[in-house]
């Protein structure tokens, strides 16, 4: 009988070579010979049921000498056996069961609770998780305060921040302590930051001494103490509930450890000084910040919790320092830059990019980066600062002119409004405020 | 009777009088992003517009941005109808041309003149439309006018 398929047509015309082993034999051919030699001599052919590599050739001699080990990685057939994710597969349903159990006594203890009963639907359960899920409320009661101050636009008083940042790192500096500076201490310590910005206008000085370095120089000595004290780190003992007990014993550390090293100035200020101390040692900073709350953080280290921190209400320009020596003073000292920088920023609110800190080498390229004025963005800022703003008959627009702006000049607007909110059709340029879905449920 | 004179009354033409100038308006809209806007940013930041507009204080002068889009110049006519005309990659000389045009033209369409002319007017002919019966008339043929003279 001829047969109708091709295959069998081609294995009858050409009978494959069943005795000897096959150099290669495609699927079909080797399943119908099969099919066909199994029924006469089973015994006798080797055909390999199951088309692996492993079935032809020596796979963990290979596998040996590829890893160069007697005990290759990975599994013993990695061609024969059943792959890694049907093994996985296979070890799931062995779990599951187990794990259902699990839940199901869960369930039976809840039920003992008294007036609870549980839903069957979804109906009435509040709902977690959707795509607008707390972000309303947490927007309100957590609106967005970012951690540096609003940037200071005159130019007074850029150059007042620069002056006191210059100020607190030198007096740090002669006194012999590390360069390390709390935010906004000034704000607890200092009772009239008025009052400490004026004095500082008129009595820091800096001059340069008979070595040839730029010093310091105040007028009076208890300014000293009062530059210090304003930027003296301090952990708040009052405020912290759970982590004072690994707070206080760090402190005693730091009291017991750092006693020798007072000046004399801040022997008044004993428990200061021992948490800046503590603090600025390595070992428990990173502590202290860890245990403080969150709570505690966001009042101690807000800047805008007690209204503007650094710079006062006194009119700018009584406030820029009388002495002008400093303008030339040189940052190349790397410590000095480094801590004179980084409080320019927190003063001025600015974040001065890494480039230009390279490329700050004295106060004067400090000075002139923090004033220079940025282009306008807009070209719209631009024409409104220009001349042809004060022509009666130029208008100038600093956003897209539509159609009600078309309307409300030719006077329809209002009617158009009235009609389209009778109608209860969607006003143009207004927003349209999409509801939660907690909203609709209820 | 001596000739009498036709009674006519002065045609009213805008000019005879006084000139009302018939741009009443001019919108300027351009692009901070796209580089086809450069040429009108860079004359609106000029002192050539701030002049034109004190020039002509009888023009609305209106600066808007449109973002996206290049940048136009739209006038508007005491017609009702309007002149847009797209300025992308001009110059600043060659956009204050565009002013200029817009401010000299009416708000009307641009028309070819009618019937393939080279130039149409609102006054009469000076010599008067020609017709074959009045002058030159040539007898050929014993008295028949054949062909109208010139």
């Amino acid at each position: 009988m001829a047969p109708t398929n091709r295959i069998g047509a081609i294995a009858s015309r050409a009978p494959v070579r069943i005795a000897s082993r096959p150099s290669y034999v495609c699927l079909q051919c080797r399943l119908v010979s099969s099919q066909a030699v199994h029924k006469s001599n089973p015994s006798s052919i080797y055909l390999p049921s199951r088309r692996h590599a492993s079935g032809f050739i020596n796979t963990e001699k290979w596998r040996k000498k590829i890893w160069g080990s007697e005990n290759p990685p990975g599994q013993e057939d990695p061609y024969g056996a059943p792959g890694v994710l049907d093994q996985r597969a296979e070890e799931r349903v062995v779990v599951e069961p187990e794990s259902a159990k699990q839940v199901d006594t869960d369930e039976e203890e809840l039920d003992d609770v008294e007036d609870y009963k549980r839903a069957t639907t979804w109906e009435g359960l509040e709902r977690v998780g959707y795509s607008s899920w707390g972000k309303e409320q947490f927007n309100m009661l957590h609106p967005f305060e970012g951690f540096m101050d609003p940037k200071l636009e005159s130019r007074e008083k850029i150059v007042v921040a620069v002056h006191r940042a210059l100020v607190e790192v030198f007096a740090l500096k002669q006194a012999g302590l590390p360069l390390v500076m709390d935010y906004d201490a000034g704000d607890v310590f200092l009772d009239n930051v008025d009052d400490f910005l004026l004095r500082l206008a008129k009595e820091a000085k800096f001059e340069i001494d008979a070595t040839g370095e730029w010093r310091l120089v105040l007028e009076k000595q208890e300014l000293e103490g009062d530059i210090i004290g304003s930027i003296t780190p301090r952990a708040d003992v009052d405020e912290d509930e759970e982590g004072d007990v690994e707070d206080t014993e760090e402190r005693e550390k730091g009291e017991d450890l750092t006693e020798g090293e007072q000046s004399e100035e801040m022997v008044q200020k004993e428990d200061e000084d021992a948490c800046r101390l503590a603090a600025s040692s390595p070992a428990t900073e990173p502590q202290a910040v860890e245990t403080e709350s969150l709570a505690d953080y966001e009042s101690s280290h807000h800047p805008s919790a007690e209204g503007p921190p650094t710079l006062s209400s006194i009119p700018d320009h009584v406030l820029l320092p009388e002495d002008n020596n400093w303008r030339n003073m040189s940052l190349e000292d790397p410590e000095i830059k480094f801590a004179v920088l980084k409080r320019v920023m927190q003063l001025t609110g600015t974040r001065i990019p890494d480039p230009v800190i390279a490329d700050i080498k004295n106060t004067k390229l400090l000075l002139s980066h923090l004033l220079k004025k940025t282009k306008a963005k807009k070209l719209a800022e631009n024409l409104v600062a220009g001349e042809a703003a004060d022509l009666p008959n130029v208008q100038i627009l600093e956003r897209r002119y539509t159609f009600v702006h078309k309307e409300k000049e030719l006077g329809r607007w209002k009617m158009i409004e009235q009609e389209l909110e009778k109608r209860g059709l969607p006003v143009p340029g207004r927003r349209i405020r999409r509801t939660s879905p907690e909203r609709v449920q209820n | 009777m001596p000739v009498q004179a036709i009674r006519t009354t002065s045609t009213a033409r805008n000019g005879v009088g006084a000139f009302i100038l018939q741009c009443k308006r001019l919108d300027f809209h351009y692009c901070d992003h796209w580089g086809s806007s450069k040429g009108m940013n860079t004359f609106l930041r000029s002192p050539l517009l701030p002049r034109f507009a004190a020039a002509h204080p009888q023009i609305q002068i209106h600066i808007s941005p449109r973002p996206n889009t290049h940048p136009i110049i739209r006038g508007l006519y005491i017609n009702g109808r309007e002149k847009v005309i797209c300025v992308r990659n001009l110059e600043k000389e060659q956009i204050l041309q565009k002013c200029e045009l817009l401010r000299d033209a009416t708000g009307e369409k641009v028309k070819r003149p009618k019937g393939g002319r080279v130039v149409g007017s609102l006054n009469e002919s000076v010599r008067g439309v020609w017709d074959p019966y009045h002058g030159g008339n040539k007898e050929i043929f014993g008295g028949r006018i054949v062909g109208a003279g010139r």
